[in-house]
Formats: C-alpha cells, sequence, structure tokens
C-alpha cells in the first residue's frame, strides 16, 4: 500500500467515525423513575411494556420502573407522597382525590372511554338500557355509572333486580344473571373466546363516558420537572402507537410481565382496548375541558365542580402540547 | 512504479476518462429530466384526485341537504321532536314509519352514497335511524351532532365502538317554517366509495400508490400492501411529515415501508387530512438507471481490451527480464532445482542458459550427502516404535480386570494372563494345563457351557462374541465373566481352541439388580423427574416427564439440551448456574412443551455429586401448576372491578374463616365500624358491634339462615359504631363457601354504611303512612256524602212528584171541564204545561232509577240478550212508527247480568239508535257483538247524525246532551244510567263516532262469560 492510499483511507475512515458520531446523541445523565400503576401487570399497561422493550424509554434518557399496584396500595397517596414519580389512574379517582386536596393531576388519558361495560347473552336478546327493566343485573355497590345510564335511559333501580357480583363467567352462561358488569377488555373477550356470542351496552351510547387509565403526576412535578414529565409522557405515547401498529408484539411482550399466560386471549383483548385508545377524533393520550367538565358534573356533583373544584387543578395539557409540538 | 504498470495506466486512461465524462453528463441530465417529470406527473394525479374526493363530498353534502329541505321531512321531524322517543305517542310512531318507509330507506337503498342515515333531536338524542338499533342512542358529545347543529357539517374519519367500523359523517340541520333548528340529519357516508376514490390508479406507473392519512399521522385508507392499516397504523415518512406541517409539494423520501418513492402530498385543510400520492423511485428511474447500466457495460469492455492490450505490449518488453532476475534470486536462496524459462533464442535467452546449466552441476553435488543422513534417522526411528509397541502390548495383556485365556481342543488351559491368575485366585502354573470347565465351571453350568465350547470346536456355529457365565474362584465366591471369543487357528486353518478375553461384572450385576427398585421408583413417580449431565443434555426421564411436557415417549426426549424444555432460555442458565452455585434450587419455571405452548412448573432441582462432592449431574422433580396459577389469576381479576368501586363506594369487604372464628376487614370496613387493629375481630365481637335491638334477629339469622341452611349474607341491621356508639345501618352481603363434606369454612363479603338512605326511607315511610291515614280519612268523609247525596236526590224526586201530580191533576181538570169557558190561548198553555209536566215526570224517572242503581247491588243471572233485545223492541214499536228503519240484529251470545238493568241498556242505547238516525233514509241500525282477545263485545251501531270524537268524554256524564233538545228530546239521563249498570256490572262502554256518519256504542260485561 503506498502513501497516497494510506492517506486517502485515512480520511475515509474519519469521515465515516465523524458522520457516526453526528448521528448519537450527546449522552446525557440516565433519570431513574418509578411508575405505579393501577393493577398487577396486564394488557391494559401495554403500551408501557412496549416503550421499554423497543427503548423509547431509554432514547429519552429514562431507567423506568413499571410498579404493580393493586388491593394493598393507594397509588394516589404513593404518587402525591413522591415515593412513585408517576402513576396510572382513572378519572374517578383523581376527580374524587382532587376534591380531597390531593395535588394530582392527570397529564394524558390512555383510555378515551373506559373498558367498563355492560353484556349479555346474545340470546338474552337484551341490547340496550331499556331492556335491563326486570332483568336480574349485576350490579357494584355505588356504580353511578349504571344509575345515570339507566336514568338517561328513563329506567329507575328500583326496575331492575340488583344481584351482587360473581366472580364466575360460568352464572352468566348458565343464566344465575341476565347482565354482567366487565372490562370490554376482559370478561368480554374471554366468553367470546368461551363461545359465546355477546351483547355490548356500552355507556359512552347513553350519555355517559369516563377516561380510564390517567397519566398522573404531581403538581410540584409538572411545574418544576415538566422536562422530565414530557420525555416520560412522549415515550409512553411511543410506546402505545407501537402496540396500536402491532398488537401481536404487544401481547407477546405482555405475556412477559404478567402472569396471563393465553397469548391468544392477550392479543384479542389487546385488538379490543385499540378503539379505546385511539378512534380517529385526536392524537393519542388527548384531553378534552369539555369532557372533564361532563365527568366531573356526573362523577362528582354539578355544584361541586361549579363552585369548588377548578378542573385546571384536575389535568392539564401542557405536557401533551410539548409532546405533539402543537402552539399554546 | 514499474514500466508495465505505468504503459497499462497510460492506456487505460486514455481509452476511458472520455467515456466516463461524457457518460456521467449525460446521465444526470436525462436523470434530472425524469425526475421532473415525474413530479409533475404525481402533482397532477394528486390534484385529480383531491377533485374527485372533494366532488364525493360536495355531491353526498348536497344529497344530504336536499333530503333534509323535503316538506315532509321536515314536518315528519317536527311531530317526532315535539314528542319525543320514550312517548308511544301514535303520532310520533306514524311519523317515524312514514320518515323511515317514505324517505331515509329510499334515499339509502335508491340513491346511494350513504349507508345510513340518523335524525337526532335537539338533546342529542336519535329519534330515527335506518339502522334501527341506532334509535334512543344518545350522541350529544359527537362533532357531527354538535357542528350539524349549526350548518352543513363533515366530520373526520372515526371509529364508533358499539357499531365496530369506522364511519364518516356528513350532517346537516332540519329547519321548521321559521328557519330555527329542530334537528339534525346525519348521514354515514360509504368509506368504501372513498376509498376507490383515492386507491384507483390513473395508469401511468405501475407503483402508483395514492392514500389518505389523517392528521395523528394515522392512514385512513389502506395504502398498496398495506391490507388493514386504515386508523390502526401511523406513518411517520419525509411526505406526511411536511404535509402535516401544512405544505403541498414533492419529495423524493422512504415510505412507510422502507421503500425509497418519489412523492407528491397535498394538505387538505378543510377535512385535516394528507393526500399523498408516492411513485417508487426505481420505476421512475428505471430507463435512467437501464442507460446507465449500458454505459458500465461498455466502460467495463472497453477497460477489459485496454488492460489485455497493454498486458500484451508490456509482456514482450519486460517479462525475460523479470525471470532472469527471479531466477538468480532463487539460485542464491540455494533452491537449485530452479529453472529459468526460456523464450525465444535473443541474448536473453543465452544467458538463461548459462544459469541453467550453472544451477544442475551444483545440484549433482549435495544430492549424495543428504540422502545418506536421511536414512540413518528413519532407521533409529523404526528400532524405537518397534520397542513402544512391544511394551504396549504387555501392558494392554496385563490389564487390570481384563482376563486373557487360551484353551485348547481338549478343554485344557494353554495361556493365561496374569490378571486372570489374580482373578481366579491362583498361581499361574497351577493353572497352566488344568480342564478350564471341570475346574472353573459350577457343576450346575458345566454341560451347557461345554456343549457351547464344543460346538465352536466343530465350527457348527461361529464365535460367540459375548456370553457371561459363573466362573468358580479358589477360596471365594463365584464371579461373573462377560466374555469375548475368538478361535484360534494352526497354519492349515484347523481350529486348534479359543481365545477368549473376559471382564469381571460382578459388581456391576449386583449393582443392577439393587438398581432396578430405584429405576422402578423414578419411573414411576408423579412427579416429572428428569436427570441432565453437567453440560446440559438430558439423560435420564421419567414418563410423567414425558406426559407433561407432551411427548410420545421417553426415547423422544433422552440425548435432548435441557433448554429445550424450558421458555425463557435466559431464566434456564439462572438456574442451572444457582444449582451448580449451591447445590440445589427450587421454584418456579415457565416450561415449554412439545407443542409450543408453555406451562408453569413448579420445580425442585438439585446437582448429584460422587463421593468426592463434584457434581456428576442434574437432578428435577417437577410438578404443574398452571391450574393453581389461572385459578389464582380469575380471582384477582375479580377483585379488581369490586376493589375499584370499593375506593369510590367506601364499602368494607371481610373474609370470615368460620372454623378459625376469625375475620379480616379491609380499611374502609375498619372505619365503617369504627373499629381498630385492637378490635375483637370474631363473630362475638361482630354481635358486640350490632345494636341492641337487631342483636337477637342477627343472632338467629346468622345462626339459622348461614351456619344451618347455607344461604348468601344480605341482611341490613343496624349497628353501635365502636368510636362514637353512634347508630348506623348497614348492608351486609356475604358468599358461603362450603368444603366437600358440606361444612361452611368461610364467607366473603361486602358492608356498606347505608344510614343516609335508610334515613330518606324511614321518611318516606313516615309520610306514606301519614298520607294512608289521611286517604282513609278522606275515603270515609267521601262516602258519607255519597250516601247523604243519593238519599237526598232520592227525596227530592219523591217529594218533586207529589206537587207535579198536583199541578198535572188541576190542568186536566181545568181542561176537561171548563176548556169552553177559555179563550184558545189559554187551552194552548194547558197543553203545554201539561207536556211539560210529563217531560219532568220522565226525568224524575230516569232520576230515581239512576239513584236506585248505585244503591243496589246487580242481582247477576244467566240472561240471553237475544231475548231482551226483542223485548226492548217490542217496547220500542211505538217510536218506530212511520219510520223507515232497517234492523240488523245478530245471534247474541248469553251473559250473566242483572236482567232489568241490561234491559235498560239495551232499551236507553236503542232508542238512541233510533232517535239519532231519525234524518237518515233508510235508517240502519246493527245490534250484535264481536270477540277481541278472548273477550266478548257487544254493540248497537247506527248511521244517524253521531257527534265529533271531541266530545266523547262528556257523552256519558248525567245532564250532558250534544245536541240541542229542539233537533232531539231526552233528559240527558239516559247515557249516564247506561254508563252506571255497565260499571256496577264490572264491563267497559265506550263510543266511536264521527258527525253524520253515525255511532257506535261498544260495551262489555265483567266477569264471568258463559258462552252456551
Amino acid at each position: 500500500m503506498n502513501k497516497t492510499t494510506k492517506s486517502l483511507l485515512f480520511i475515509f475512515l474519519g469521515v465515516l467515525i465523524i458522520s457516526g458520531c453526528s448521528s448519537i446523541t450527546p449522552s446525557q445523565a440516565v433519570d431513574e423513575i418509578s411508575v405505579r400503576l393501577k393493577w398487577t401487570h396486564g394488557v391494559q399497561f401495554a403500551g408501557l411494556y412496549i416503550a421499554e422493550e423497543q427503548g423509547f424509554f431509554a432514547e429519552e434518557g429514562l431507567s423506568v420502573t413499571l410498579k404493580e399496584g393493586g388491593l394493598d396500595f393507594n397509588e394516589l397517596e404513593l404518587v402525591a407522597s413522591g415515593q412513585d414519580d408517576f402513576g396510572i389512574l382513572g378519572a374517578q379517582s383523581i376527580l374524587g382525590g382532587r376534591s380531597d386536596g390531593v395535588p394530582v393531576k392527570a397529564v394524558a388519558t390512555i383510555f378515551q372511554i373506559s373498558p367498563s361495560v355492560y353484556f349479555s347473552l346474545a340470546e338474552s336478546g337484551i341490547e340496550r338500557p331499556e331492556d335491563f327493566t326486570g332483568k336480574r343485573v349485576m350490579v357494584f355497590p355505588n356504580d353511578k355509572i349504571l344509575v345515570i345510564m339507566l336514568n338517561n335511559m328513563g329506567v329507575n333501580m328500583d326496575q331492575i333486580i340488583a344481584l351482587p357480583p360473581s366472580n364466575d363467567l360460568a352464572s352468566l352462561y348458565v343464566g344465575e344473571e341476565d347482565v354482567w358488569t366487565g372490562y370490554v377488555t376482559n370478561q368480554v373477550v374471554r366468553a367470546r373466546l368461551d363461545g359465546y356470542e355477546i351483547n355490548v351496552i356500552y355507556p359512552s351510547d347513553y350519555g355517559i363516558f369516563e377516561y380510564g387509565d390517567c397519566i398522573i403526576a404531581t403538581d410540584d412535578m409538572i411545574q418544576n420537572n415538566p422536562e422530565l414529565t414530557e420525555r416520560f409522557v412522549r415515550a409512553a405515547m411511543q410506546g402505545w402507537r407501537y402496540a396500536i401498529e402491532h398488537p401481536d408484539e404487544a401481547a407477546a411482550v405482555t405475556a412477559q410481565y404478567s402472569d396471563v399466560e393465553d397469548e391468544v386471549f392477550l392479543f384479542e383483548s389487546m385488538k379490543a382496548q385499540i378503539p379505546l385508545i385511539h378512534n380517529g377524533e385526536a392524537p393519542i393520550g388527548w384531553m378534552v375541558l369539555e369532557d372533564w367538565q361532563t365527568m366531573c358534573e356526573i362523577l362528582l356533583n354539578p355544584s361541586h365542580c361549579e363552585s369548588e373544584l377548578e378542573l385546571s387543578d384536575v389535568f392539564t395539557l401542557q405536557i401533551l402540547k410539548a409532546v405533539y409540538g402543537i402552539e399554546e | 512504479m514499474k514500466l508495465s504498470n505505468k504503459l497499462t495506466l497510460l492506456i487505460i486512461s486514455l481509452s476511458l476518462v472520455p467515456l466516463i465524462v461524457l457518460g456521467n453528463l449525460a446521465y444526470e441530465n436525462g436523470r434530472r429530466t425524469i425526475e421532473r417529470q415525474t413530479n409533475e406527473q404525481l402533482t397532477s394525479i394528486s390534484a385529480l384526485k383531491v377533485s374527485e374526493f372533494n366532488r364525493w363530498i360536495n355531491d353526498n353534502k348536497r344529497s344530504l341537504i336536499a333530503l333534509a329541505q323535503r316538506p315532509l321531512v321536515r314536518e315528519f321531524t317536527a311531530v317526532q321532536s315535539r314528542s319525543g322517543i320514550t312517548s308511544q305517542d301514535p303520532d310520533f310512531r306514524s311519523a317515524q314509519t312514514a320518515m323511515l318507509s317514505d324517505h331515509l330507506v329510499p334515499a339509502v337503498e335508491l340513491e346511494g352514497g350513504f349507508l345510513d342515515f340518523v335524525i337526532i333531536g335537539l338533546d342529542g338524542q336519535i329519534l330515527t335511524s335506518t339502522d334501527r338499533k341506532l334509535e334512543g342512542k344518545i350522541r350529544s358529545a359527537s362533532n357531527y351532532y354538535i357542528e350539524g347543529m349549526k350548518e352543513t357539517y363533515v366530520d373526520t374519519v372515526t371509529f364508533n365502538l358499539s357499531e365496530a367500523q369506522y364511519n364518516l359523517h356528513i350532517s346537516t340541520p332540519i329547519l321548521d317554517d321559521s328557519g330555527s333548528t329542530i334537528a339534525v340529519l346525519a348521514g354515514h357516508a360509504d368509506l368504501a366509495d372513498m376509498a376507490a376514490i383515492i386507491t384507483q390508479k390513473s395508469g401511468g406507473t405501475i407503483s402508483e400508490n395514492t392514500y389518505l392519512v389523517n392528521a395523528f399521522n394515522f392512514f385512513l385508507t389502506d395504502p398498496a400492501g398495506g391490507e388493514g392499516y386504515a386508523l390502526t397504523s401511523s406513518v411517520y415518512s419525509q411526505g406526511v411529515e411536511n404535509c402535516l406541517a401544512g405544505n403541498s409539494g414533492t419529495a423524493i423520501y422512504e415510505n412507510y415501508q422502507g421503500t425509497l418513492v418519489l412523492g407528491a402530498y397535498r394538505w387538505l385543510p378543510d377535512y385535516g387530512m394528507c393526500l399523498l400520492t408516492e411513485v417508487d423511485h426505481i420505476e421512475a428511474f428505471s430507463s435512467i438507471e437501464n442507460y446507465r447500466g449500458t454505459m458500465f457495460s461498455m466502460i467495463f469492455v472497453i477497460a477489459v481490451i485496454a488492460i489485455f492490450l497493454s498486458l500484451v505490449f508490456s509482456r514482450t518488453i519486460s517479462e525475460p527480464i523479470r525471470d532472469l532476475v527471479e531466477g538468480s534470486l532463487e539460485f542464491g536462496n540455494g533452491n537449485l532445482d530452479h529453472r529459468i524459462n526460456i523464450k525465444g533464442k535473443d541474448e536473453m535467452s543465452t544467458l538463461a542458459l548459462s544459469f541453467n546449466q550453472m544451477a544442475a552441476s551444483l545440484r549433482l553435488i549435495t544430492a549424495s550427502r543428504d540422502e545418506l543422513d536421511k536414512e540413518i534417522i528413519e532407521r533409529k526411528n523404526a528400532e524405537e516404535h518397534a520397542l513402544k509397541e512391544r511394551d504396549k502390548a504387555q501392558q494392554y495383556l496385563d490389564v487390570a480386570g481384563t482376563i486373557f485365556v487360551v484353551i485348547d481342543a481338549d478343554q485344557k488351559i494353554r495361556l493365561i494372563n496374569k490378571s486372570g491368575c489374580k482373578m481366579l485366585g491362583a498361581e499361574e502354573n497351577e493353572i497352566i494345563g488344568q480342564n478350564w470347565f471341570k475346574n472353573y465351571i459350577p457343576e450346575r453350568n458345566r454341560a451347557d457351557v461345554r456343549v457351547v465350547f464344543n460346538r465352536l470346536m466343530a465350527g457348527e456355529i461361529e464365535p460367540i462374541e459375548y456370553y457371561e457365565n459363573p466362573v468358580l474362584v479358589k477360596d471365594g465366591p463365584e464371579k461373573i465373566i462377560a466374555w469375548h471369543n475368538t478361535l484360534l487357528f494352526d497354519g492349515e486353518d484347523n481350529i486348534e481352541g479359543t481365545l477368549s478375553s473376559g471382564e469381571d461384572i460382578s459388581e456391576r450385576r449386583k449393582a443392577e439388580g439393587e438398581l432396578s427398585i430405584k429405576d422402578f421408583a423414578f419411573e414411576s413417580s408423579s412427579s416429572a423427574d428428569s436427570i441432565g449431565s453437567n453440560d446440559g443434555i438430558l439423560t435420564h426421564a421419567n414418563s410423567t416427564f414425558a406426559r407433561i411436557w407432551g411427548y410420545e415417549n421417553v426415547n423422544e426426549i433422552i440425548g435432548k439440551p435441557i433448554l429445550d424444555f424450558l421458555a425463557d432460555k435466559e431464566e434456564a442458565n439462572v438456574i442451572i448456574e444457582s444449582i451448580t452455585k449451591t447445590g440445589e434450587w427450587s421454584g418456579e419455571y415457565k416450561a415449554l412443551r412439545k407443542d409450543g405452548s408453555t406451562f408453569i412448573a413448579m420445580s425442585y432441582a438439585n446437582a448429584i455429586k460422587d463421593a468426592g462432592g463434584k457434581q456428576t449431574a442434574l437432578y428435577s422433580s417437577v410438578v404443574d401448576v398452571t391450574e393453581n396459577k389461572k385459578a389464582e389469576k380469575a380471582l384477582r381479576e375479580s377483585e379488581y372491578l369490586l376493589r375499584e368501586s370499593q375506593q369510590i363506594g367506601k364499602v368494607g369487604s371481610y373474609i370470615l374463616e368460620i372454623s378459625n372464628d376469625i375475620w379480616i376487614s379491609s380499611r374502609t370496613l375498619d372505619e365503617v365500624f369504627g373499629i381498630d387493629e385492637k378490635f375483637e375481630k370474631n363473630i362475638h365481637g361482630w354481635l358486640q358491634l350490632i345494636h341492641p335491638d337487631d342483636k337477637t334477629m342477627m343472632e338467629d339469622y346468622f345462626a339459622t339462615n348461614i351456619l344451618k341452611n347455607h344461604e348468601s349474607f344480605n341482611k341490613e341491621y343496624r349497628i353501635q359504631r365502636n368510636n362514637d356508639q353512634q347508630m348506623r345501618w348497614m348492608h351486609g352481603i356475604g358468599k358461603l363457601e362450603i368444603d366437600a363434606s358440606g361444612n361452611p369454612i368461610k364467607m366473603i363479603g361486602t358492608i356498606q354504611d347505608i344510614t343516609d338512605r335508610k334515613i330518606a326511607e324511614i321518611e318516606i315511610q313516615v309520610l306514606n303512612e301519614e298520607l294512608e291515614q289521611r286517604v282513609l280519612v278522606r275515603t270515609s268523609q267521601l262516602e258519607e256524602a255519597n250516601k247523604e247525596l243519593e238519599s237526598f236526590a232520592y227525596s227530592v224526586s219523591h217529594d218533586l212528584r207529589a206537587p207535579l201530580r198536583a199541578i198535572d191533576g188541576f190542568s186536566k181538570i181545568l181542561q176537561d171541564e171548563h176548556s169552553g169557558n177559555l179563550p184558545d190561548d189559554s187551552q194552548r198553555y194547558l197543553d203545554l204545561i201539561r207536556n211539560n209536566t210529563h217531560d219532568m215526570d220522565r226525568l224524575i224517572d230516569d232520576l230515581l232509577a239512576f239513584s236506585r242503581l248505585a244503591r243496589q247491588e246487580p242481582a247477576k243471572q244467566p240472561v240471553s240478550p237475544n231475548e231482551i233485545v226483542k223485548r226492548v223492541l217490542e217496547d220500542l214499536k211505538g217510536e218506530l212508527e212511520g219510520r223507515q228503519v232497517e234492523m240488523i240484529i245478530a245471534d247474541l251470545p248469553d251473559f250473566q247480568a242483572d236482567p232489568s238493568l241490561i234491559k235498560q241498556v239495551y232499551l236507553n242505547l236503542i232508542d238512541n239508535a233510533i232517535k239519532f238516525s231519525r234524518g237518515s233514509d233508510p235508517a240502519r241500525i246493527e245490534i250484535g257483538h264481536l270477540e277481541q282477545k278472548g273477550e266478548q263485545i257487544y254493540f248497537i251501531k247506527d248511521n244517524g247524525v253521531g257527534f265529533d270524537m271531541l266530545y266523547v268524554d262528556k257523552l256519558f256524564g248525567v245532564f250532558q246532551r250534544l245536541h240541542k233538545t229542539e233537533d232531539f228530546e231526552g233528559t240527558g239521563v239516559g247515557l249516564a244510567t247506561v254508563l252506571r249498570i255497565i260499571r256496577r256490572h264490572g264491563g267497559r262502554i265506550w263510543a266511536e263516532s264521527e258527525v253524520d256518519q253515525g255511532a257506535t256504542f261498544y260495551f262489555t260485561l265483567g266477569g264471568e262469560i258463559k258462552n252456551d
């Protein structure tokens, strides 16, 4: 090799190294954060698992610990006290917490509509709330949504036969109850996989709805560390988008976290929740003031919402606007 | 640089440089032209699609607006929005039916463009829909409703949960005559039409690909090669990013499939969408690429020719010199076998020839010395090798544990090695020459073994490769020897004897006997047991293992890597490492079956070690616990919903272990009971909480209904809250768990504080009781008043009659006795007085009869209405005189009634019919019956003047008349009497009529109906 070739080669390698360097983001310190889920690992958190497995968190310089919630935890308290940095929680709990003075608000909602629905066997012919009249309905204590849905359709609670919650779908199959309360992503999927034709009654068709899993953070976090919040929400939204586009991968990743083994079930559950998350009306995670107003009026009480609660304390669009690059 | 290279470079440069420069110029030029043309083409396709898309939207908008403006549609909508969907109003139903059948359904079926229509009322509820399932649903939060209230609106494509499909809604207000909105008409546009418009190719290029993307990067139509992408996949290509920033233009970028494309993008601000039209880069530039290919081949061919020419040319000059230089270098290095290549007959060749001759002479001298040295070394090596071989053979023969013995044809031992002597426990000289069978084979086997030997000797059978037999040992127990036999032949191929090598397997056999019991235990274990080697290969497994892992039998498994049986290889390595490190491991892991499915394996594993503590193998015992796990999971899931609701409802939950008499409670329940962790949480403790007034009841309920009858707990009761002694109402629910022998073991349930509800209930109850009391008082007062009123009416009627008789009597006397003295006028007045007193008399009669009805119970008996009608018509003969009346009388079924009262009914009704049909010629009266839902309905129908249905309410009132007395005489009591009689019989009466179209009176008689 003569000198000319050698020097040419050096230049070439040099260019490669420089261009390679420029494609790597300048190294930044990795922030360790913990996220408190609202329940044990399951498909409802698939987007977060994807964000971890596909490296979206890592790209944002985050090392994320996903902690299970459940019966033994008060997730709102854990986030409010700063033991966990972020949390996943339903709108009802956030509204309740804020009205008790807990300084936590929603920065995004994963489920535009809560997956909680009413359902019956198709053969029962029960298709809408009016059909509940005189029927045996599984009722959870203080299910405001059921009361309001029935009321909107001119049915009173004393016109239905209320039964206590049951664990076993078999009691629906054998006809001990006519109408069940459950998740369209869980019990309904299971019943369909068990071979039953199911009628689903969505409260959102009858004038009531609830934001399902919201991402929550303390006022302090949003105020003093908006950039960290933004990075977490951006990676989570990217994870959810990926999960929607690859429901099979989302189910497989969930199987690694959850102790549900049945990938067919996980896959069907994942597909069932896609329209709850994205239906073409808004970017993933988006929230609307009017929706919070309605939920507050329905789930707390109207006078409280007007006089005592500022909705700007319940949720903020600041983070989502930054994530999606939407001008103020 | 060498001469030859210089020559080569020169020739190549001269031929190739101009070619490359010119070719490149032409290529770049062509490329730019093609890119410009393609961009123009894409932009025009894109513009075409946009205008088609706009036309489709506008057509649909127009037809929707036209539908909303139809006068009948507006009229029907007005009716519907007035009454609301919950109304059973026949007007609503008929408007809905007409709307659907005359307008909406034909618009879907005949006009196309829309799949469904809905009409949404002002409150956001769907009033009417061609998809009847949507009626009643609430759409108040939908954009197409909110915007459609104001003006015609095109929504974006959205997914609807309950319809489970993607929709594009176009909506428009329906206005009333004053121009205010009374409802929204929304159409669900056929997205297949939209997709067809977008995806249809213009035909220019094969890879042309057009699709729509929404403002959130999601596809709205399926792009090429992306079925099902609509609203499930997003795209972040350069084209889409540019477009979503609100731009339109063209670019070269990688599309959603990672293919390099030329694309035109257009932002459609009215709909918040992007339209992209792309064509593959390869296809667009294929012609110019072909040109480049041709150019490259030309360069290549010319380069080859140039190189060939330069090589030939340079070779003739430079090669002989190079050969000479190389040759002299070789000789210098001592390689005397080398010869220089000689070409031609020039000076160079002569020089080369001299070199070659010199090398040959040198070679001859050195060769002879080298060969001698080599031979000496070889011999030495052979000798050493022979010695080694001999020692090795001796060692082989004396290896411990292996006997070598040679037995002659006469059964005598000819040779035996040292190991053989040791094994038989004797010296070599004691053994040689002895008869093998007599001395060393036990009596019991001797004959058999000898037969085998004899047959071997006779050549009847082939040598037995492997043979086991016991052997006698001097001063010790028998040994079992495993033999390998070979025949020995003499020089003439005669069998001379046998050479046998034997191995002592006594210990092994013994161990095998013991081992078989362990084997059996291993094999029949109900857990899946296995042993693996240190290097991770499965060496043993029992049939349970094969069954649980879904294999046919054990043979399929042995020899496979252990990793094959675990789903998570990393986890497997961690487990194996842990066993190696600590000697054991227990826990659960995800196991992988043959068919790829998985289960949860609960495993205990440990290392098998030899006496020296070195690990020789891995042992594992496994139980499948997937079912347990599933049950655990199902329970947790159900707890989920329960918990969510508890958090909100402040409902406490508990688990009561009946056998241990202890309960555990949620935090909420502790708050509800006002207790802390020190509270005595057992049944006694719970009963202590209960309010004294309810305690006995609850003790009894728990002992009888729950513990004895095994019912679910569902009871409302009062407690005295532990911390503040406040009385609170509880609603307890609980499900009892029963064990196999029918004993209650556990109860799980919730307890809710329902005090607020209870207080409200009690208030309502008190109010209700007060109300009832007041109703009772009022009722008796009313009854009293009624009685008084009736006796008053009766006495009034009676008392009125006496003076009336007097007036009539005296008027008659005046007429009879003094008519001659009275002027004509006075006589006429007297007539009038008498007529009026008769009228009044009849009125009093009617009133009397009417008031009597209130007091008198109808005496029911079987009655033939045919008979009654006949008698009535007899009575009414006078009325019919001089009238043309057509009577149609059906055969009426019998019933139970008071005959005199029912005669009154027929009398009044037929009398009315005759009266009010006076103007009709011919009058027509029909007396009949009909059956409806098993009930007999009797009717009297005429073709008289009838009445306006508006006044039907007044028909049956006392003194109510719908016609002037001048037109039709009567007291106005008749129908009131009829109503009262029918009511007293428990029946119903009603009428239908139209002015000048006659009237029909229907009645039924309640109670038993006799048909025979």
